[in-house]
């Protein structure tokens, strides 16, 4: 690992000021399992990509841990632990895709560490990002290694310029229960929904969503559910333990007597964003959801473009977004 | 025997059941508590009958060779011994070479190509040199000249310390030696470097064109190293043509690699003219020996210590590498310790792997069954080096099945890419793989049951070729035990004939194993001394690699030389100034390698016993009030419990102690054996599985799992139990998930990582394997024993492959079997 | 019977042999660090005497290759005087503290490995891909390689394997060592120490696991022996051993 210099950060506003006296170079830390034990021990770095010369420790800003409830929702810290979310009893029985989303993330020993806001924003796993000696778009290179090499793990929707796919589970949980981030830079707090936080290769190569980088994830707030709504999770992955999506289905849809009324599918492993799968929600409004599930799910097919390696992760999108819908209504 | 055998346990403990010996079968099917059960309690006998019929009288024979051993009866083999180090392990007071820490100790790190095959033009360290904390570079450009010519294994092409010319991502361009390891991680990155790109051979296929660019004088075609002479028995194109029904597949496994988990290290320093190592190796000595060479040091002026404490090698620690060599030029330059630990990263990349390999096979079969010819061509990438492992995987395929016409082919091709070696067992698994899955397919191709149309042409007699015989070969017994166990017959099904749920299906398949390994090799020895107060110290340099060597030598010492157990003692660690050199534990070779040599040892150190113990008892009566004189032979005494006891009344006896402390001190027992060329020394296994098949998303899931093997005599069940469990569960990995993958275009690996490697985890395998222990003793063996550390990783692949095929109905003869080459299949379908 | 031949005396041996190299080797580590101010790993006080026998063994001693003359104590440098690379932090280990001057690129295991000489958790990936590395913070398994020491030393208590045993004898064991090592769940043992972390964590929260739960605990501990079979046999047997003991 290359020299760094590690700073405590009190409060949000110490943090932010940091970072902007820091410039780019300076990076949030929070669990560390990606960024330390990831990107900066592997030296995952380019053109567009410093090298972290500065490390921001926000877990020790009381404002950034922990859950607080309120009427109407949920706002968690950016820093509380995906293990300390997904025990809560209260966050369980409130927002269940959100905590199933949270245990299937990586191992026991890693959801101890990682944080929500950790997990929201690290960055992506394509093994070619991934590798010290691949210069691709997305580290400020002038390539995609993916569209000519081993692509069975890129996206098969949405990719332009860079394939990666979007690594976060918990962010596609949290499109699906329509959330929003709270975010505090130089210029004060601002809030963005997850509809809006995501971005994607064409808007900007070198990073996956808005965040700038003066700014720092400081909560995320997630309104309760409609009387009504049904949701389910699932998440396929190579192994049953550490791996990421290849693919994963979050549903929260609002529906009477087994009629959608109004919901979201969202899928993850898919696209370099937390993907909303609008052409299946399209083939389910006003219609019975155990009935038209395999159609709908077969929509997915109409937007996917798969690569030369990837065709199978369309079959395994289809058949897990029709689970995933059946198991919401079950 | 190894103990009474209990009947009440056998019918209760299925797992105490499956680990008796014939002759313990014998016993049970005689005992008065047995036929009671047999006519009493029929229901709870019936399980038993059901599953070991064939061992019980009146029940039938179990068609491989009766056990030869007598009822021996055993006071130590045959028990569930834990590892006498164990408590080392689990607390922390065992030191694994990366828990060590030397005062003075410098920290090293490798600069390694980033191109499959390029020139190095120029290393430039000196912004490497400025950086605080760096003590040393070594690189091509200031490499002392003594060393200089020195280069690892034969050429061309030629692996020098620092290759001018490299040929694989991962060959060593520098070693910084710095205060700390991130210092030197840090120097390896501040190193600059120009290369010559030099183009590639990136794929072995290619490889073998004669269109392919060589890179060096060769003579064959493209990068071609060897193209083995055939081995030809009868006709096989006459054969072939002659033959009712031809099959054909093409089988073809990925490379795979090891992923001990801990990384390759060696601390090292030197002591006036001489090195000490600590170092991760399967084979002390043998490492010993490559780095005197490497150092240009006599052999005994290199000390290996081996702490026993070690995080596994599956094969490919045999010797030493380039890391180690240049950590100890590094030591000598600077005059203080080195540590070099390997990265993760550097252990997949800069090591052995199991080459990929493509396998084209052909069968020649009748209708009724019976083989008539086989072609078999196997080609194996053994990448960035001179290597041989085509005819590795040649075993089964030759002696697996009588095939009266046979040809067997044979092409290593060279590739700037992953080095071939042994991974439990190098060419074996692939052999297997491709055989059994062409054994499976043959037999659908008639219509024949798989296990009937095994059993048809299982070949009982040894080696066709060489005319060596087995000694006992219990294949059939294997096949027999675990088609029961599955429950074979109740459960075969034709393809995709059982959809348990909707777009999933059950599948069944089996396969066999025949390897080369197990038997044994030279430098089998060892020493065994009773101390004077009646202990003994077992002085082995069996190497202690997790596979419990170490406890089965004590095993072996107190059995042969009627000490108990209890009083047994033998380091955790080799040293090779202390230890003799006993062989590498690689090869399944250790049970009769160490333990012959322990054995002969023991056996040294209790004839000695026995003379000074009949020379003490007449010294004794002479003693006596009133004196006497008697005559008490050697071959009159015994050892019995840790006691020198007259065979005719055992209540006559002296402690062992008693009798040690009347020589000079110590008995000190030395064994040198040798391994007779009698035999075709061969493991024999079979295994089975159930699994289910999810059409819709690719996933295949392992329900059930049996392995049978064939291990001669259970020394230590527990430690068998282990390397079975173990080396299933690792093939079940390479069956399913396993590959190490590079960039086709750059030569870059992929998942050189543990996370998208995917060895698995405890999620991703059945909760128990079903494991049978056939005891048919070898006359080869230790007590009769046949090495088990290679057999079980073998047959897991053609046994997934043949399930997958009941399942759905299409072959996947391409491992690993992965979700999106069982959906790719289906569609092509 | 494996009770009975453990290798006792080596152990008492070694132990009187490695304390000695650690007084020697801490000292020297000290007298380098003052001309490396910046570039060296750690500077540690007391840990010789602070710290447990059972953190103090090393199978094969061997006599130091260096010898550097022993220094008089050092005072450890204020936190305040250190440069943001470095960092002096408390950590309670075991029940023990350590005072630790560290770069802040080490990880908790490096600290643990080279400045306090602990062997309570061994290194598989480095990458928090395996779990070989597991201690617990506060009752929780986390990859100790991923953990930076330097954002240690605010009050959490970490606890390794060595913490676990009473003593250094058979008799001292925990149950869940005892039941790793009698029922045979671990060949090479360097993934062990780490999956006996992760199943104390399990057991002190659910002393009766199902298969499930076991499975799902004990997931991030990658054991390439792949000896899962007779983990689960070794976490059953411990969990009952503990449920007998109250």
């Amino acid at each position: 690992m290359k020299a760094f210099e590690l700073y405590d950060a009190a409060t949000v506003q110490d943090a932010v000021s940091m970072l902007s006296k820091f410039g780019p170079a300076a990076k949030v830390v929070a669990g560390g399992s990606d960024l330390v034990a990831g990107v900066m021990k592997d030296w995952i770095h380019g053109k567009g990509m410093p090298y972290p010369e500065k490390l921001i420790d926000v877990t020790t800003i009381p404002e950034m841990v922990g859950i607080k409830l309120a009427s109407d929702s949920a706002t968690i810290g950016a820093a509380t632990t995906l293990s300390a979310i997904a025990e809560s009893p209260q966050m369980q029985k409130g927002w269940r895709v959100l905590t199933d989303s949270l245990f299937s993330v990586a191992s026991p020993e890693i959801r101890n560490l990682g944080t929500l806001g950790g997990n929201i924003n690290q960055r992506p796993r394509c093994w070619f990002f991934r590798g010290e000696k691949f210069s691709c778009y997305k580290k400020g290179g002038d390539f995609c290694f993916a569209v000519t090499g081993d692509n069975r793990y890129n996206a098969i929707i949405g990719g332009e310029l860079c394939y990666i796919v979007h690594p976060s589970d918990a962010a596609t949980a949290l499109l699906a229960l329509n959330a929003s981030a709270t975010i505090a830079g130089t210029g004060g707090t601002r809030t963005v929904q997850f509809d809006n936080y995501f971005t994607g290769p064409r808007e900007d190569v070198l990073r996956e969503n808005i965040l700038k980088p003066d700014e720092v994830m400081v909560n995320v707030t997630i309104p309760r559910l409609a009387p009504n709504t049904k949701t389910a999770w699932t998440k396929l992955k190579f192994r049953q333990v550490y791996d990421f999506a290849l693919v994963s289905v979050a549903v929260v849809a609002t529906q009477e007597n087994g009629v959608w009324k109004d919901g979201r599918v969202v899928l993850g492993g898919v696209a370099p964003v937390p993907y909303r799968a609008k052409v299946v929600e399209q083939a389910l409004a006003g219609k019975n959801i155990k009935e038209n599930a395999k159609a709908a799910a077969a929509a997915i097919k109409t937007v996917a473009r798969p690569m030369s390696a990837n065709a199978y992760k369309v079959d395994v999108a289809t058949a897990l977004i029709e689970k995933t819908l059946l198991d919401a209504i079950a | 025997m190894a103990q009474q055998v209990d009947v009440l346990r056998a019918v209760q403990d299925e797992r105490y059941a499956a680990q008796l010996t014939p002759e313990q079968w014998s016993e049970l099917s005689q005992s008065p508590q047995w036929q009671e059960f047999v006519t009493e309690s029929p229901e709870l006998a019936a399980p038993l009958i059901a599953k070991y019929g064939n061992q019980l009288p009146g029940n039938g024979g179990n068609g491989g060779a009766p056990a030869k051993a007598a009822a021996a009866t055993f006071t130590t083999i045959g028990k569930r011994v834990p590892r006498v180090h164990g408590l080392g392990i689990v607390t922390g007071l065992g030191r694994y070479v990366q828990n060590m820490r030397v005062p003075g100790m410098l920290f090293m790190k490798t600069l390694r190509s980033p191109h499959p095959h390029a020139k190095v033009v120029k290393v430039d360290t000196s912004q490497a040199e400025k950086l605080p904390g760096v003590v040393a570079i070594l690189h091509r450009g200031n490499l002392p000249k003594e060393y200089k010519d020195y280069r690892l294994g034969s050429g061309p092409p030629n692996r020098y310390l620092f290759n001018e010319e490299i040929y694989e991502v991962g060959a060593p361009i520098a070693a910084v030696a710095a205060e700390s390891d991130h210092i030197a991680d840090e120097a390896i990155h501040l190193i600059d470097v120009q290369y010559e790109v030099l183009p590639a051979v990136l794929d072995f296929l290619e490889g073998i064109k004669p269109s392919t660019p060589k890179q060096w004088d060769n003579k064959l075609d493209g990068t071609i190293l060897n193209i083995e002479k055939p081995l030809v028995r009868g006709d096989p194109d006459g054969g072939m043509a002659k033959a009712q029904i031809v099959v054909e597949v093409v089988a073809t496994r990925s490379t795979e690699q090891h992923m001990p988990l801990e990384t390759s290290i060696a601390i090292c320093w030197w002591d006036n003219d001489r090195v000490t190592m600590h170092y991760t190796t399967q084979y002390a000595h043998g490492a010993r020996n490559g780095l005197a060479q490497a150092l240009g040091l006599p052999q005994n002026k290199v000390r290996i210590i081996q702490n026993g404490y070690m995080g596994s090698g599956y094969g490919f620690r045999t010797g030493v590498d380039l890391q180690e060599i240049h950590a100890a030029i590094l030591a000598k330059l600077t005059g203080r310790p080195v540590r070099a630990m390997a990265t993760r990263s550097e252990d997949f990349i800069a090591r052995g792997h199991r080459p990929q390999n493509r396998n084209e096979m052909k069968l020649g079969v009748n209708r009724d069954g019976t083989i008539v010819a086989g072609q078999f061509k196997v080609i194996s990438n053994v990448g960035a080096q001179r290597g041989s492992a085509a005819s590795g995987a040649w075993f089964q395929m030759q002696l697996g099945y009588k095939i009266p016409n046979l040809r067997l082919e044979g092409v290593d091709v060279f590739t700037n890419s992953f080095k071939s070696g042994a991974l439990r067992c190098v060419g074996h698994p692939n052999g297997a793989m491709a055989m059994e899955t062409l054994m499976d397919k043959a037999a659908y191709a008639i219509n024949m049951d798989p296990l009937e149309f095994r059993l048809k042409s299982i070949n009982l007699d040894g080696n066709p070729d060489t005319k060596l015989p087995f000694s006992n070969p219990g294949i059939v017994t294997c096949m027999n035990e675990a088609a029961k166990a599955i429950d074979w017959k109740a459960k075969f099904h034709a393809p995709k004939a059982k959809e348990v749920r909707p777009g999933v299906f059950h599948g069944i398949g089996l396969a066999n194993v025949f390897c080369s390994h197990g038997g044994g090799s030279s430098n089998a020895t060892g020493i065994v001394i009773v101390t004077s107060d009646g202990n003994v110290q077992v002085n082995s340099g069996s190497n202690e690699i997790g596979d419990g060597q170490r406890t089965q030598m004590v095993m072996i010492a107190a059995e042969t030389l009627g000490i108990p157990l209890a009083r047994m003692s033998i380091t955790p660690h080799i040293d090779t100034d202390l230890h003799p050199d006993s062989g590498m534990s690689a090869g399944s070779v250790q049970t009769n390698t160490g333990g012959w040599g322990t054995y002969e040892a023991a056996m040294d150190a209790k004839r000695q016993l026995l003379e000074w113990g009949a020379k003490k008892f007449m010294d004794d009566a002479k003693k006596a009030t009133p004196p006497q004189t008697i005559t008490v032979k050697p071959e009159e005494l015994d050892v019995v419990d840790g006691n020198v006891v007259f065979k005719s009344d055992p209540n006559k006896k002296l402690t062992v102690a008693q009798v040690v402390q009347s020589t000079t001190g110590q008995i000190i027992g030395r064994g040198v054996h040798q391994q007779p060329a009698t035999w075709q020394r061969t493991a024999f296994g079979t295994h089975a599985a159930e699994v289910e098949v999810d059409t819709n998303l690719g996933t295949v899931k392992v329900l059930k799992y049996v392995a049978a093997h064939d291990v001669g005599r259970a020394i230590n069940p527990l430690a068998l139990e282990q390397q079975i469990e173990g080396g299933t569960i690792m093939g079940l990995g390479a069956a399913l998930n396993e590959e190490l993958l590079i960039d086709k275009a750059t030569g870059v690996p992929l998942n050189d990582n543990i996370l998208d490697y995917k060895a698995l985890s405890i999620q991703d395998v059945p909760r128990k394997i079903d494991i049978i222990l056939v005891e048919h003793p070898r006359e080869y063996g230790v007590y009769g024993a046949h090495g088990i550390g290679e057999p079980p990783i073998t047959p897991p692949g053609a046994t997934i492959a043949n399930a997958v095929f009941n399942a759905i109905g299409v072959r996947v003869d391409a491992l690993p079997i992965t979700r999106e080459k069982v959906l790719a299949a289906l569609k092509a379908a | 019977m494996a009770d009975e031949h453990a290798p006792k005396d080596e152990i008492k041996e070694d132990q009187d042999q490695v304390a000695d190299e650690s007084r020697e080797g801490g000292s020297a580590r000290v007298s380098r660090r003052q001309f490396l101010v910046g570039a060296g790993t750690g500077l540690v006080v007391g840990a010789a005497g602070a710290a447990g026998v059972l953190t103090l063994v090393k199978p094969a001693p061997e006599p130091p290759p260096v010898k550097t003359p022993v220094p008089p104590p050092q005072p450890l440098p204020a936190a305040a005087d250190l440069p943001p690379t470095m960092r002096r932090v408390s950590l309670n280990i075991n029940g023990k503290g350590y005072e630790v001057v560290t770069d802040v690129r080490q990880s908790l295991w490096e600290v643990m490995t080279y400045d306090l000489g602990m062997a309570g958790a061994n290194l598989g990936c480095d990458r928090a891909q395996c779990g070989a590395c597991t201690v617990l913070i506060d009752g929780k398994p986390v990859n100790s390689c991923a953990v930076l020491a330097a954002r240690l030393g605010k009050g959490q208590k970490i606890m390794t394997v060595e913490g676990l045993a009473k003593g250094t004898r058979v008799e001292d064991l925990h149950p869940i060592q005892r039941a790793f090592w009698q029922e045979g769940g671990l060949q090479c043992g360097l993934c062990t120490r780490g999956l006996i972390m992760s199943t104390y964590a399990l057991l002190t929260q659910n002393p009766s696991p199902t298969e499930d739960d076991v499975r799902e605990a004990l997931s991030g501990n990658i054991c390439r022996c792949s000896e899962y079979p007779k983990i689960y046999e070794s976490v059953f047997r411990a969990a009952d051993d503990m449920r007998k003991k109250g």
